[in-house]
């Protein structure tokens, strides 16, 4: 400034009013000069910043200055603002104008600017359909020029300038100038506009990862902090109180953020994260300061940062330890649970016993009744048989191991039998045909035989009923046993009332039942057994046809030393 | 960026001095803007803006004055510039200013005219 003619500067206002008509042609000069110059600084200053406001704000300033105007405003299209709510900023009187504050564009002022894109006297201003009014409003609002901001066949904004305050009109050098300095400018609000989105974008990003609950963690190539979330930070302040802002953290490198003393042996199991994985889980973490513990699911990965020519590190922290008390709560009450089980179990299992008693005692009633006193011997027998039975389950009651079976080797086919001869004279049983196909060439293997007819006699049992569900006339149980390579399979069928699908899948679950009197134990004390013996259950029903369960016993010796089973094992 | 700084000094129940300080230009033109506005907001009729400590001022500068001039001279009020230097007189004198304003050489004319001197 000072080259461009300190010389000639003039001291006071009197001077001033003296000039020749030379030093008038130089000011016109200086002045051009002096608005490139502002304009250029303008441009400079914002060339990188989102800050579409002080651009424009500075903008009308300098335009207000520059042509000597002390009304100006400016209605601009800004991401987030449509035609219909433009972004409104004014100086002077323009500021309170309520006509031009909430002034409305539309498409016919679009149309009508990206054909004359020069700025023009609003008496000029010749727009149609919505917005014939435009250049009578302005007009009556005090605006003498109206400069169209056009950015790629669209209009981005109006600025629109009032009287110049030494009532002068505008000369046509003035709106040459006015035509430069507006073309300078456009690309760089455009480019604020552009700045705009992306800072809006970015507080979408991060908005998106503060709503996530775990702690995101990310990290430069150099393990400097680029950015956490919300969570993260809490988890940080967790054991750091003291931490006022998420911003105190930036580029805080990993060694501060997870310090050892409080996250111990963190750092090195974090850079030991491989540079092509992506959420590689770790495994949970424990946090101890003070008297706060917590646990963390951990993840950390790197992905490559494009914006950055860089890898980063990604950590994300889940605090699992609710989830942790909770599942300990579970398996306690499941450990409860497990004990009423067992015990609903260990009454079903005394119900059986004291049918087989009662059963038994009608049986010798009635042989007695015949005076056939060797039947009701036998039937006595057989009835003391299962007390000692009973005697032996009762022992164990308070030991739930007792379930754990005493296996010996054993002949299914003789424990089907026993079960057989038990249930043959029971009511519950007459006028079902019960069928037995046993294989004697299956082998003896090691089996609890006890455990083994509790088993059956639920089956049984469960057969019967399901024949006296269907009321059919002809109730049949098929009991088959057979010899599969290294399995004993044992199976039982009826032509019951079926298992429909829904409850075949609940069917080995505690207190799930069919029956009216049911209490839905039976089953589950099969699955235990069957769980002692190491045997698989397949269960083919149909409903209204009836129920197979198959039975497949591993057994855990081959039969001989050459068999197929040997060289199997 | 360059800075700036303004002091303001209420004088009498009608006038108040603003004093800008080193360089005013785009980068921070709308600080004295806003100075300018609250002072006129809470009911002052005379601005004095002494510019003894500013170095250079620009349009934009100039433009952060001139949006009120206009609404104090319509309740008789004014900004009075005064201690303008040789600079600044010359970009006034480019923008055709010189006689729009009302500007005295010293602070001392500048409150006269408010009438805080007699």
């Amino acid at each position: 400034m000072r080259g461009q003619g300190v010389d000639d500067m003039v001291e006071s206002t009197d001077l001033l009013k003296d000039r020749d008509a030379k030093f008038a042609d130089r000011s016109a000069m200086n002045k051009q000069f002096l608005a490139l110059d502002a304009l250029s600084k303008l441009a400079k200053q914002y060339s990188n910043k989102p800050d579409f406001k002080g651009l424009i704000e500075t903008l009308i300033l300098t335009l207000s200055g520059q042509f000597s105007v002390a009304n100006a405003f400016a209605l601009l299209f800004p991401p987030g603002h449509s035609f219909s709510d433009p972004y409104f900023y004014a100086t002077g009187r323009f500021k309170k104008n309520h006509l031009l504050s909430t002034l409305e564009l539309s498409e016919d002022h679009n149309r009508y600017f990206i054909k004359n894109t020069f700025p023009q006297r609003v008496t000029d201003i010749s727009c149609t359909g919505s917005a014939a009014n435009f250049g009578f409003i302005l007009t009556e609002c005090g605006t003498k020029l109206a400069m169209p901001l056009v950015h790629d066949s669209r209009l981005i904004g109006i600025l629109g300038l009032g009287d110049k305050v030494n009532r002068k009109e505008y000369s046509d050098d003035e709106v040459e100038l006015l035509t430069i300095l507006i073309n300078t400018i456009i690309p760089f609000i455009a480019n604020s506009f552009l700045f705009m989105e992306i800072s809006n974008l970015n507080i979408w990003y991060l908005d998106i990862l503060n709503s996530v609950k775990q702690g995101v963690f990310v990290f430069n190539s150099h393990h400097l902090l680029r950015k956490v979330n919300l969570a993260g930070f809490n988890i940080l302040r967790t054991f750091r109180p003291n931490l006022q802002h998420v911003d105190s953290l930036n580029k805080i490198p990993i060694e501060l953020v997870f310090p050892d003393n409080v996250f111990q042996g963190w750092i090195q199991r974090l850079n030991e994260v491989g540079s092509s994985e992506h959420g590689r889980l770790l495994k949970n973490m424990k946090v101890k300061s003070g008297d706060i513990e917590r646990i963390y699911n951990v993840r950390a990965g790197t992905i490559i940062s494009r914006a950055y020519r860089d890898s980063d590190l990604i950590i994300t922290l889940d605090d699992i330890t609710n989830q942790k008390e909770s599942e300990q709560r579970l398996f306690d009450l499941e450990k409860f649970a497990e004990k009423g089980v067992m015990a609903s179990s260990i009454s079903h299992e005394l119900n059986n016993f004291l049918a087989l008693i009662l059963g038994g005692v009608e049986m010798a009633q009635l042989a007695l009744s015949k005076s056939n006193t060797e039947k009701a011997t036998s039937t006595l027998e057989k009835l003391k048989t299962t007390v000692n039975k009973m005697e032996r389950f009762t022992a164990g009651l308070m030991d739930y191991t007792r379930l754990n079976t005493q296996k010996q080797s054993t002949s299914l086919n003789a424990v089907i039998t026993d079960v057989l001869a038990f249930i043959s004279g029971q009511k519950k049983f007459k006028g079902i045909n019960i069928v037995t196909e046993l294989d004697s060439s299956i082998i003896d293997f090691a089996l609890d035989s006890d455990q083994l007819a509790q088993l059956l006699l639920n089956f049984f049992n469960n057969a019967a009923d399901a024949i006296h569900e269907v009321n059919r006339e002809t109730g049949q149980i098929v009991v088959r046993t057979a010899q599969e390579k290294y399995r004993v399979v044992f199976s039982i069928s009826d032509n019951g009332v079926g298992i429909p699908d829904d409850v075949k899948e609940r069917l080995f679950k505690a207190h799930l039942t069919t029956k009216p009197k049911g209490h839905g134990y039976g089953l589950v004390t099969c699955a235990k057994i069957l769980q002692n013996h190491q045997a698989e259950i397949d269960i083919d029903s149909e409903v209204g046809r009836g129920t197979t369960f198959t039975i497949r016993f591993l057994i855990e010796r081959p039969p001989d030393q050459n068999s197929e089973y040997c060289n199997l094992q | 960026m360059n800075t700036t700084t303004i002091m303001s000094e209420q004088l009498t129940e009608d006038t108040i001095m603003i004093d800008p300080g080193g360089q005013l230009d785009n980068s921070n033109a709308h600080i004295l803007s806003e100075a300018i506005a609250r002072a006129q907001a809470s009911g002052f009729k005379y601005i004095i803006i002494d510019m003894k400590r500013l170095e250079f001022i620009s349009s934009a500068g100039v433009g952060s004055i001139l949006g009120s001039v206009e609404l104090l001279r319509e309740v008789n009020g004014d900004i009075i510039l005064c201690n303008a230097s040789e600079n600044i007189m010359y970009v006034l004198s480019v923008l055709d200013l010189t006689e729009y304003l009302t500007i005295r050489s010293s602070r001392i004319e500048a409150e006269e005219l408010c009438g805080v001197r007699e």
